[in-house]
């Protein structure tokens, strides 16, 4: 089994979403401990601007999977695509950060791929041949370290937990994506009606 | 509408977690039981919808030990026509195994909407409801904090980083519920009563091996004391120093 890591970003407004990057560089660390290459995933439209980010991010490869259909996210139409292209690329591992989107799309993606998904991670490694994780449970009154028993490894990633790292241009593909037909799709974002500041 | 709700006993939520001997569960000694929250919600909302269709019914399930038959006559006594025990001794933590029992399960019943909490708050695993979507080839949104149903359109609307998002989603379609999504019902004396004959059945789950298996539990490291940086404006540098240097939270 090879051991490339997706890494599945999030794009809003054309832009990359920090915890993304942190994700990438958490996925350049589990590589260099097991010599996989770390695969950044955007998919949409007008990834231009997102695949630049990406390139730089410590990613060893981008890929933009487009899709017109896919300009506003779906659920079931993106978890298709991003679990197809786990599979093109022989991936052993499939990171996202723990946002509202990564929350939504990465347990459909671990249900294609009939495997485990860690959530909320705090910290990840990769030993003796297996991907461990370790999150908080109860709210935080406990932790659990966990072990993956079946292949490929799916986590969320706590933002703000991770430091984004810089890297080498990465050669960046195109793919055309085959979003299917969707069942569910988001019509529209509301700006929140609060001026808090988000935190991530 | 036949509506499956899912739902899990979980330890209420002022227990003070204690690791068991072998390191790798909690000590469940003292510990009292409640239908998890998020659920409430979920049942709540199904009971909602049969009563604005005025036809339909709603399963409750949960996958757990015998003793959530307490948690699912709750759920009967606040207006579920049927309840359905997956029973299982050991405590559920893998959504994985969770999933495939539960959507096995579901296969074999008449469904056009699954509803959960938007997360168990023992396990915090966040990931049940899609991961069922997709094995039940159902349209799926997460975390709901208001849902319209017109024409076997789901009209639903959650909170994302910073701002609200609405989604459509066809049916069938798995829904997971969010605070403040309604306010459930409290079971009445009459509710209560009808409960007691309404059908529980028991079915022993068929659980596959953890995908994620826990190799340890821990409690957090106790927190530090606190330090004072100064006081008044003239400390506001030194604290944004210390949040974005040290504490790495700005």
């Amino acid at each position: 089994m090879s051991q490339n890591i997706l890494v599945v970003a999030e794009v809003r407004g054309g832009a990359v979403k920090r915890p993304s990057l942190e994700a990438v560089a958490a996925a350049t660390r589990l590589a260099a401990r097991n010599g996989g290459k770390v695969i950044a995933l955007a998919v949409g439209a007008d990834l231009d601007a997102a695949c630049a980010t990406l390139a730089t991010s410590g990613a060893h490869q981008v890929v933009a999977a487009e899709s017109a259909a896919l300009a506003k996210f779906s659920g079931d139409g993106n978890a298709r695509v991003v679990a197809e292209q786990a599979r093109a690329h022989g991936c052993g591992a499939v990171l996202m950060a723990h946002t509202a989107m990564g929350k939504d799309l990465l347990p459909r993606v671990a249900a294609l791929l009939d495997t485990g998904l860690v959530s909320d991670v705090v910290d990840v490694d990769f030993a003796n041949g297996a991907y461990t994780a370790r999150k908080p449970v109860f709210a935080g009154k406990a932790f659990v370290q966990v072990r993956a028993a079946r292949s490929p490894f799916v986590a969320t990633l706590r933002p703000n937990n991770f430091e984004p790292v810089t890297g080498a241009a990465a050669p960046v593909s195109k793919v055309a994506a085959q979003a299917g037909d969707l069942m569910s799709v988001v019509k529209e974002i509301i700006a929140a009606a609060s001026d808090k500041v988000p935190l991530q | 509408m036949d509506i499956v709700v899912c739902v899990k006993r979980v330890p209420t939520s002022d227990t003070a977690v204690k690791i068991a001997a072998d390191g790798k569960s909690f000590d469940p000694a003292g510990v009292q039981y409640e239908l998890n929250a998020y659920d409430e919600f979920a049942i709540e909302q199904a009971l909602q919808i049969k009563e604005k269709l005025g036809a339909g019914s709603v399963t409750v399930v949960t996958l757990g030990p015998k003793d959530a038959q307490k948690e699912l006559r709750d759920a009967l006594a606040r207006g579920a026509d049927k309840a359905v025990l997956l029973v299982t001794d050991k405590w559920v933590f893998d959504s994985w195994s969770a999933a495939t029992v539960l959507a096995n399960w579901i296969k074999t019943v008449p469904c056009q909407l699954v509803l959960c909490g938007r997360q168990a708050i023992d396990a915090d695993n966040n990931q049940l409801p899609p991961r069922l979507a997709a094995m039940l080839g159902f349209g799926c949104v997460t975390e709901v904090g208001k849902l319209e149903l017109a024409d076997g359109v789901f009209t639903a609307e959650r909170d994302i980083e910073g701002a609200r998002e609405v989604v459509t989603c066809r049916t069938p379609a798995v829904i997971s519920c969010q605070k403040g999504l309604n306010a459930p019902r409290f079971a009445n004396l009459k509710g209560i009563m009808a409960a007691k004959k309404k059908p529980l059945d028991e079915v022993q789950a068929a659980m596959p091996e953890a995908a994620m298996v826990i190799e340890s539990m821990s409690l957090p490291p106790a927190r530090a004391a606190g330090r004072i940086v100064g006081n008044g404006a003239d400390a506001v540098p030194a604290l944004i120093a210390a949040l974005r240097n040290e504490a790495k939270v700005l």
